[in-house]
């Protein structure tokens, strides 16, 4: 009975075993170190390849945000400048107004008022990345007809209506200060109220435009040419050069350069009121997006510690399992010289 | 009785060691052969002399642990060679081609969309991402589809090669009995029935019973018969094309079904079983999350009539994502990854609208979402930030898939991707624990029935010795018998 | 007192020696001869009654030839399975080709190609009984009954299966997913199918050596009850039902079949082939373990006979090409009192003389007969080194004689020249 027996295919089958298997884990090795990540991400991973994928999917998502985020701010800044444009304009009438004689106003800024008009109608027209700023939603047309196209006409409409006459008729100087009160009150602002303004001036969307800039938060990020502060600052403008004042009793005159003095201060507040909102919203994109790089830094690192692996541990592991190798192959060599015939 | 004695004890004493020495000749000439087991060559002395009778080394525990070993690892290594085809649709998580990254991909381009609706160039990339998604649950299906119709088509071949077996094993078993009926030496042929054997079991988890005569029963690792006297019947019908949700046909031996859902005497190793839990488990439950996630994207992008009521027959049409075309939203999820398609209607190159993305409509304007005009509104959010929240909301999924329950279209994908390289991860540990069994279990019985040269060269010089000797003897008798004739003549 | 007589007596001697020369002759001729038993010569002497005293007539040899039957030669192992040899006492009983029996210790039997007998290098055919249909009954001290063994009528033979053995565990916890098929219950008379856990197989032979393969189908009906129906596997008909019934501890209790009642464990029998096979359920065990259910029957198909394979008893079976073998033949082994005394005929053989005593007839290894060896053969019993000393005594002693003869010759011749 042979109590040590081992077969001769065993004892050279011996070495050879697992070197297969040290070769393969010597190719990983290298691609380890090479790569700094696990060589087979699937296999070392297992279930956690759909946190791989999580990450990822997060960190996509983020890249996404800031890519959008850095269109909405490109159109936050434009509006801003365009809102600031508008508001500087109509404070420089407004000092030019105040700054005039009370008699003189009205001839004064007859001028001024039509082209500031279009000043107005070209900046509520102002596109940028294909897209009108003051469109809300309906972006992709243009907001602002030219005030001659329609609403030149209605405003010449509404006043023949209410007076019996046209604005250049000689009978207009004896329109009394009350009548023209209640006309500007009644028709004339009725052209410039929510539907008036869009049936003659504005196809623009009221909804204005809302974009998430971050995972977790949505802003406000236009704003369109049907908000308040627009309105009255046209009506300002078309009062100032559209109603004829100049034709008009003194008392009346001083009645619409009053009104149109007004006007051009709500306008003007209402307006940094719109740029204060807006700024807000870039700050608050501003905010997201640093959060955001924070964010993707933290996904990244994370990233990292899961598929990644440490680059010296694979590198000093690869030269290990080589010598490993040579021994294997050196023991196959000794082996095959050990037979007993060899010694007979 | 003398010399004539002496001379015949010295002729039975060559014999014996030549019959020995041929033996060790044997040995050494199948020392490289794993399957060729020692023979030993037992000398019973009689009367007159000696005779030889041949003997084999073995265990049977040994033996039937190696073929339990090779069983197990087969039938893991069929699993794993279908599960890395299937993780082939996954990938490595840093090329972004799974499913589930094609659906983050889907949703940051609806994002962008949705911050900016009216540019045609992100509404675009939607579009270009959801037929990367759609494309990419096209080609996962397929690839689960190929493997199991290649899992169909090894099985064929396994079966094939069991046939094959059995035929050999009936003649191998055949001629153990004859030798054994007539006390011959059966060694080899025994040594022929293991390598049957231990190649069955490659095919099929066995089990075997011996019988008297020498005779050998095998059984399936499930109790059924595959030869017990005679070869039982294996057979299998080859499903030759694979599409979504074909179920492929049973293994039957000896009319059981020992394969698929019915079956009451499920294999439960060898290269076979594997394949058969690719074929109908794993790369099934893979098809059924793919059409899950199918099925989920084409009820998420659905578009409602909006025209008054009494609502129309199919109040709701397929959207951007349809089951190959169909306007119908399909009943079940059977099959979606395959067919599911980009509605034509939202792609320009077939003459649709972009702005169907955007609006919906693409079923015709009772389904527009947007209350402005056709042409107005173009920075319209309202139906992307729907489908968005609509895409992030939770869905129920059914536990057949594996990882059922509640979860959204993106977790469920991510677990889908987990899922199968988990799958992998588990399969690749099996293999590597069966393979070292296996190791184990081979070097056992090779330690226990192989050859060592070197001692067999020993043992031959050992018989060399003693044919020596009874060659002297007979030389001596011969000379003995040469004074005896001289002195007659 | 006669010289004469010197003259004989030498004569004599030398006859007797040349008796012992021509048996040394044969042994030495016969030394490799298989079953050859030695012959020696003895001498006794004869003696002259000589009357009156001083007297003396010297009388003859006379020689008695003696062959050392019971004295066995060394069994030398060959390679031939009929090479037989008998290890002890006995003879293998033999017949010549014209059928008049012999005993012989010659066992080197060939398979003769024309007749399918066992000869010797003799010509002569090995007998035994024909033990294929019973066992042999031998009549004491005649060879009645014994023919020559011959496979040719064993050439094709099939078997019908008679029992079978049902063994091992039926899993108790197993459930039954599968369905039987459709067949006309015998119990019940009509169709039904039924659902099935487990199913083996098992292989029988009908009559005619046709496989019938018998599909078995068990049912777990619950409470430790289990239900097992037989189907032919060719044409699904189902052939028997049996209700098992397990104790509290999974063995088996009872057995029913239905129409028929409780039966024996050991006795359910299954038709096949016009011909009942009774199968013993008797080990079968309802535990919770692995199902491991292994079934077996006996029976064998026809196939053609490979080889003799000669027992130590004496039994010659026939072995069938799928390894399976049947007992064709029982050779007997004969012996008679004195073997020593049996009447030598050419060809190793030897028939009884009334000095042997008369034939027994027995089995090997019974009754201190020996054993039958196969693959061995008995050789000579011839010492060719004893021989040759004998051989030189021989020629001592008879020229001692020559020298009698001579010496009496001469003397008569001295004798003769006194007249002259």
């Amino acid at each position: 009975m042979q109590t040590s027996f081992i077969s001769t295919l065993s004892l050279w089958n011996s070495p050879r075993t697992g070197l297969a298997k040290l070769q393969t884990e010597l190719a990983k090795a290298n691609q380890e170190g090479v790569n700094g990540r696990h060589a087979d991400v699937g296999l070392a991973l297992g279930s956690g390849v759909g946190l791989g994928i999580a990450l990822r999917r997060e960190m996509e998502e983020i890249d996404g945000l800031k890519a959008d985020n850095g269109l909405v701010s490109l159109r936050l800044s434009t509006t801003q400048a365009s809102l600031q444009e508008m508001q500087k304009a109509a404070d420089s009438v407004l000092s030019s107004l105040v700054g005039t004689a009370p008699g003189k106003r009205a001839a004064a800024i007859k001028e001024i008022a039509a082209t500031q008009l279009s000043a107005l109608t070209a900046s509520l027209n102002k596109a940028s990345g294909g897209q009108y700023l003051f469109a809300g939603t309906n972006a992709q047309q243009e907001p602002m007809a030219d005030y001659a196209d329609a609403a030149k006409a209605k405003v010449a409409k509404a006043f023949e209506d209410t007076f019996g006459f046209t604005r250049d008729d000689p009978r207009a100087a004896s329109i009394g200060e009350a009548d023209m009160a209640a006309f500007l009150d009644g028709a004339f602002a009725k052209l410039f109220d929510a539907d008036g303004w869009k049936a003659n001036w504005s196809s623009a969307s009221s909804q204005s435009l809302t974009s998430r800039i971050s995972t977790t938060e949505t802003a406000t990020t236009s704003t369109t040419a049907n908000i308040e502060p627009v309105r009255i600052l046209a009506m300002a403008y078309v009062m100032a050069s559209d109603l004829g004042a100049t034709g008009m009793s003194g008392e009346v005159q001083t009645l619409v350069t009053d009104r149109v003095i007004a006007l051009l201060g709500k306008a003007s507040d209402g307006l940094v009121d719109v740029q204060a909102g807006l700024g807000r919203s870039q700050a608050m994109v501003t905010a997201a997006n640093t959060r955001m790089n924070a964010q993707t830094a933290l996904l990244a690192t994370q990233l990292n510690d899961l598929e990644g692996v440490d680059q010296q541990a694979a590198i000093s592991r690869g030269q290990l399992i080589q010598q490993q190798i040579q021994v294997s192959y050196n023991l196959t060599s000794q082996l095959r010289q050990l037979s007993l015939v060899n010694y007979l | 009785m003398g010399l004539s004695l002496a001379l015949n004890t010295a002729r039975s004493s060559l014999l014996a060691s030549s019959t020995q020495i041929s033996v060790s000749a044997r040995n050494t000439a199948g020392a490289t052969d794993a399957s060729y087991s020692r023979k030993i060559a037992t000398v019973i002395s009689g009367g007159s002399g000696a005779t030889v009778s041949v003997r084999r080394a073995s265990d049977d525990a040994l033996f039937a642990r190696m073929l339990d070993a090779t069983s197990s690892l087969a039938s893991r290594e069929a699993l794993l060679g279908g599960l890395t085809s299937l993780q082939q649709t996954v990938g490595d998580p840093d090329d972004a081609t799974s499913p589930a990254a094609k659906v983050a991909a889907f949703t940051t381009a609806l994002q962008s969309a949705a911050n900016a609706p009216d540019n045609t160039d992100l509404a675009r990339s939607l579009l270009d991402k959801a037929g990367d998604l759609a494309g990419s649950l096209n080609r996962a299906a397929a690839a689960v589809q190929t493997v199991r119709q290649e899992a169909d088509t090894a099985i064929r071949d396994s079966v094939g090669r069991i046939n094959d077996l059995l035929a050999q094993f009936d003649l191998a078993n055949r001629a153990v009995m004859k030798g054994t009926a007539t006390g011959g030496d059966v060694s080899d042929d025994l040594d022929n029935r293991d390598r049957i054997l231990a190649k069955l079991s490659e095919e099929v988890g066995i089990t075997t019973v011996a019988r008297t005569g020498g005779d050998l029963a095998v059984y399936t690792d499930s109790g059924v018969p595959l030869f017990d006297r005679a070869a039982r019947t294996v057979t299998f019908a080859a499903t030759a094309t694979y599409g979504a949700g074909t179920v492929g046909g049973a293994v039957m031996i000896d009319g059981v079904a020992v394969t698929g859902k019915g079956s009451p005497m499920p294999l439960q190793s060898g290269r076979i079983a594997g394949l058969a839990e690719l074929r109908d488990g794993v790369a099934a439950s893979y098809e059924s999350q793919l059409d899950a996630m199918a099925g989920t994207l084409i009820r998420a992008f659905a578009e409602t009539s909006k025209s008054p009521p009494p609502p129309p027959a199919d109040p709701q049409r397929a959207g951007l994502f349809t089951n190959a075309g169909a306007t119908a939203i399909p009943a079940g999820d059977a099959g979606l990854a395959t067919r599911i398609s980009i509605n034509s209607a939202a792609d320009p190159q077939t003459g649709g609208s972009l702005a169907t993305l955007r609006d919906g409509g693409m079923n015709g304007t009772d389904y527009r979402s947007n209350p402005a005009p056709v042409g107005s509104d173009s920075a319209y959010s309202g139906r992307l930030d729907a489908l968005l929240s609509k895409l992030k909301e939770n869905g129920t999924y059914a536990t057949a898939t594996g990882i059922g329950g509640s979860a959204t279209l993106q977790s469920f994908a991510t677990a889908s991707a987990g899922w199968i390289a988990a799958q992998r991860k588990t399969a690749t540990g099996e293999v590597d624990y069966q393979t070292t069994l296996l190791t184990q279990a081979s070097g056992a019985l090779s330690a226990t029935t192989g050859v060592n040269t070197d001692d067999e060269t020993a043992r031959t010089l050992q018989l060399q010795q003693s044919y020596t000797a009874s060659a002297k003897l007979i030389s001596v008798i011969d000379d003995l018998m040469k004074i005896l004739l001289n002195a007659v003549g | 007192m006669s010289l004469l007589g010197v003259l004989r007596t030498g004569v004599s001697g030398m006859g007797a020696q040349t008796n012992r020369i021509s048996t040394v002759a044969e042994n030495v001729q016969n030394s490799g001869t298989t079953g050859y038993k030695r012959a020696s010569t003895e001498f006794s002497s004869l003696l002259v009654d000589g009357g009156a005293t001083g007297t003396y007539n010297s009388g003859a040899v006379e020689t008695t030839v003696r062959r050392a039957v019971t004295e066995g030669g060394v069994n030398a192992s060959t390679t031939s399975a009929s090479d037989l040899a008998i290890d002890g006492k006995g003879f293998f009983v033999v017949q010549d080709p014209a059928g008049v029996s012999f005993l012989t210790r010659a066992g080197n039997f060939v398979k003769d190609g024309e007749t399918g007998n066992y000869v010797n290098s003799a010509g002569f055919s090995l007998l035994g009984y024909d033990i294929s249909a019973g066992a042999a009954v031998p009549t004491l001290n005649s060879t009645d009954g014994l023919v020559p063994v011959n496979m040719s009528k064993f050439a094709m033979q099939a078997t019908a299966t008679k029992a079978g053995t049902f063994g091992g565990n039926l899993d108790a916890s197993a459930t039954n997913t599968g369905t039987t098929p459709s067949a006309i219950d015998p119990a019940t008379g009509s169709t039904a199918t039924y659902p099935y856990a487990k199913k083996t197989s098992i292989l029988t032979y009908d009559p005619q050596g046709a496989k019938v393969t018998l599909d078995v189908y068990l049912t777990n009906s619950g409470g430790n009850n289990w239900t097992a129906r037989v189907y032919n596997a060719a044409n699904n008909a189902q052939l028997a039902t049996a209700n098992l019934g397990f104790d509290t501890n999974g063995q088996i209790a009872t057995v029913t079949v239905p129409g028929v009642g409780t039966t024996a464990v050991r006795n359910i029998t299954v038709p096949v082939g016009g011909q009942a096979i009774s199968f013993d359920f008797s080990t079968l065990t309802s535990l919770a373990g692995d199902y491991s259910l292994k079934a077996s029957a006996d029976g064998k198909a026809p196939s053609a006979v490979k080889a003799a394979q000669f027992d130590s008893d004496g039994t010659v079976y026939a072995v069938y090409d799928d390894g399976s073998r049947v007992a064709a033949f029982k050779v007997p082994v004969a012996n008679v009192e004195s073997p020593d005394n049996l009447d030598p005929k050419a060809g190793n053989v030897y028939t009884t003389s009334t000095t042997s005593g008369d034939l027994q007839i027995g089995f090997a290894g019974a009754g201190g007969l020996g054993k039958v060896k196969s693959g061995s053969l008995e050789s000579s019993n011839v010492d060719v080194s004893t021989e040759l000393t004998a051989m030189i005594e021989a020629q001592t002693v008879y020229t001692a004689n020559s020298k009698v003869f001579s010496t009496g010759n001469e003397l008569l011749e001295i004798l003769m020249n006194l007249k002259r």
